[in-house]
């Protein structure tokens, strides 16, 4: 039994995607400013914060455009796997394989190829996220194992495996981070605007988009992605190859958060640091949620996540609103936007009732 | 399925605009920040935190004093992987012209920062960074601090434990070079001074909150025959405190205000003086002291900087002798016997 929720990450697909994301833009928004009334002691201060400052110079819009990048390939990730009826939970363990595999290959790798280990890390977070979930991917393809539970305990066992990594064989002694070494400057993606941290990253999000927008609507390929997900047995009596269609969407995933853990390390944190993926698996559901599961609407619905951090650190930094207040006011939008499919299952379970009876 | 197409290129086009239109009117204030107005910056959370209580108030006691002058106390939280990020948010924030901070990890951030945002001026207590003309960094010698409570470890497991094979230990949140090079070697120093056989064990929780882990390291120490511990583990070391308080046995405490803890279990604390460091730099910078910036500068206890705090009902209840050895001691750090002056980190 799939749950109101995941059904709806999975195919909210083409009837309401524009009204979710204002439903969530809304919803963040009034949540923001409650947030900064009741718990700030400087309300206008907290106000100004959270919806001026993120948009108050060209460095921190940029800053949260890049910001949104890998949380919106994690984002892509998550389509592509829910799309396929697979409910992998693994995402966080995904990215932060990622990370640490780039990081190791920036580093270890630059002596060797130079700026060319740009490119050897971006292939080193991929390989390792696709390594991350090919765990449970091989497991639902020859045993048949639910990818919801295996993914997160395999996920969950990379994540303290790389912590003890950062911080015992890989770390950095001569600094005082829980980091491994810094990469070099000529290792790490080019800065496009300085001084905000943009890179080419979030445009490569676009792409993406872009082409997993085409491949879910307009090929046969994505069709059958899609049936699948829906009906795995109507798929098989269509024709389509649903062995591959059991295992492949959940590697292609791994491979997406791993792309995104590889680019917060070349990006503006230059290495690995331990616990660095905090959160991104658990948000990038989110904002797939929040993007009803079209690919188009990712990059919309990861800027508005991005807002809310970056909102939400602003306030901290500029009045005295909690910093784990964007933590909650995400939260509460993905409650509030994924009530209404709730709200429909119970409305749904009202109706049956009186005809059971009856009968 | 047009209607919704058309709906998502309105909302794109929509973005689009209203990115390109707030990037261009931002571009054209470029006004810098105010120069009196002052950041500090928390790596972690300052209330129950003694240094970074005193980090707090010696930046407000220096603003209080300068005419004009503002200041705004920024948490950042434990979780290193977030400060770059806070950090940067604060400087971009374009309110302020100094950011001041304490730990040994911040200088490292801030280097990344300051190309990019040149106005600043970062200044940082407790760290090592000497040559970039953006940051000045002052640290304590905490080798002598190591070396004060290592030496009255020493006398306390002697004093109870006279003919027991002398051990004590350290709990720590996690190796760091100050620790490496500067603690622990102080530490083992105090001890060896009272004891050259004294042994040192050492334990690492693996991060800077975990009390209850810290508490279970003590515990198996304390069990194995250790007296006295350190605990360097941020508030983590609470749960060595409850552990020494469970099994009657004591800890030695680092940077101040541990009697607070528990009266009778932490019998000693390492003091240093960053309330008034801070307020000293940074009443200097917002007069107009730019000398500071680029230096790297370690004070000690014959400045002052490094000292011992007596009053406690732990360290009262020690033995006379005990408390006469420990101030000889400190008088001699004092004059320089030993010797833990240096240069550079």
């Amino acid at each position: 039994m799939i749950s109101p929720v995941l059904r709806t990450v999975k195919d909210t697909g083409a009837s309401s995607t524009p009204k979710r994301l204002a439903i969530a833009v809304a919803t963040a928004a009034a949540l923001a400013a409650l947030a900064a009334a009741a718990l700030s002691g400087e309300p206008s201060t907290a106000l100004r914060a959270f919806f001026v400052a993120p948009f108050s110079n060209a460095s921190s819009i940029l800053n949260m455009v890049e910001l949104s990048a890998p949380l919106a390939l994690c984002a892509l990730g998550v389509i592509v796997t829910f799309r396929a009826g697979h409910y992998s939970l693994g995402g966080e363990g995904q990215a932060y394989a990622g990370s640490i595999a780039a990081a190791a290959a920036g580093y270890y790798g630059y002596a060797a190829l130079g700026p060319g280990a740009t490119l050897a890390a971006v292939v080193a977070g991929v390989l390792a996220g696709a390594a991350v979930a090919a765990l449970p991917a091989m497991g639902r393809r020859f045993a048949g194992a639910e990818v919801l539970l295996t993914s997160i305990l395999v996920s969950q066992g990379f994540i303290f495996v790389i912590d003890w990594a950062i911080g015992g064989p890989l770390r950095d002694r001569s600094g005082n981070l829980i980091a491994m070494p810094a990469l070099e400057t000529e290792a790490l993606l080019a800065r496009l605007e300085p001084p905000s941290t943009l890179t080419v990253a979030p445009f490569v999000v676009l792409i993406l988009c872009v082409a997993a927008s085409f491949y879910f609507e307009r090929t046969r390929s994505g069709a059958a992605h899609d049936l699948y997900g829906r009906n795995p047995r109507f798929a098989e009596l269509q024709g389509y190859d649903v062995e591959r269609l059991s295992w492949a969407p959940v590697v292609a995933s791994g491979m997406l958060h791993g792309l995104a853990g590889a680019l917060m390390v070349l990006g503006a944190k230059g290495t690995a640091i331990r616990g660095m993926s905090g959160g991104i698996g658990w948000s990038a559901i989110g904002a797939a949620l929040v993007a009803g599961s079209r690919p188009s609407a990712v990059p919309l619905a990861a800027l508005l996540f991005a807002w809310l951090d970056s909102g939400a650190r602003q306030a901290a930094v500029l009045s005295d609103l909690p910093p784990d207040a964007g933590m909650a006011i995400k939260a509460l939008v993905i409650l509030v936007v994924s009530s209404r499919p709730s709200w429909t299952a119970v409305k749904a379970f009202m109706r049956r009732t009186p005809t059971r009876r009856a009968k | 399925m047009n209607r919704q197409s058309n709906a998502f290129k309105t909302l794109y086009a929509v973005v689009a605009i209203a990115a390109i239109a707030l990037a261009v009117s931002c571009s054209k204030s470029a006004a810098g920040p105010d120069p009196l107005s002052v950041a500090v910056f928390v790596p972690g959370v300052a209330s129950g935190s003694p240094i970074y209580e005193m980090l707090v108030a010696g930046a407000e006691k220096a603003v209080a004093e300068i005419p004009g002058a503002t200041v705004k106390v920024i948490e950042a939280g434990y979780d290193q992987s977030t400060w770059l990020d806070s950090l940067r948010d604060t400087v971009a924030s374009g309110e302020f012209s100094i950011v001041v901070s304490s730990n040994p990890s911040l200088p490292e951030l801030c280097a990344k920062l300051s190309p990019d945002y040149p106005s600043v001026r970062f200044i940082v207590a407790d760290a090592y960074l000497p040559g970039n003309p953006a940051i000045h960094t002052i640290l304590f010698n905490q080798m002598e601090q190591g070396f004060i409570v290592g030496y009255l470890a020493g006398l306390v497991t002697k004093d109870r434990n006279p003919d027991a094979a002398p051990v004590a230990g350290i709990v720590a949140a996690q190796h760091y070079p100050t620790l490496d090079r500067l603690i622990r070697p102080g530490f083992e120093a105090g001890l060896k001074a009272v004891d050259p056989e004294f042994k040192l064990e050492f334990r690492e929780v693996g991060n800077w909150y975990d009390s209850a882990k810290a508490s279970e390291l003590a515990s198996s120490l304390y069990g194995s025959g250790v007296e006295v511990i350190l605990p360097i583990a941020g508030s983590g070391g609470q749960g060595v405190v409850a552990s020494a308080r469970e099994n009657g046995a004591s800890v030695v405490w680092f940077d101040g205000a541990g009697y607070a803890l528990d009266p009778e279990a932490v019998i000693g604390c390492a003091t240093i003086a960053q309330d008034r460091l801070v307020y000293e730099r940074l009443k200097a910078a917002l007069s107009g002291d730019t000398s500071l910036y680029g230096r790297a500068d370690i004070v000690s206890a014959r400045d002052g900087y490094v000292g011992f705090d007596p009053d406690g009902k732990g360290y009262a209840a020690l033995p006379r002798s005990v408390r006469d050895a420990l101030d000889a001691a400190i008088a001699g750090l004092k004059a320089g016997t030993p010797d833990f002056s240096m240069d550079t980190f």
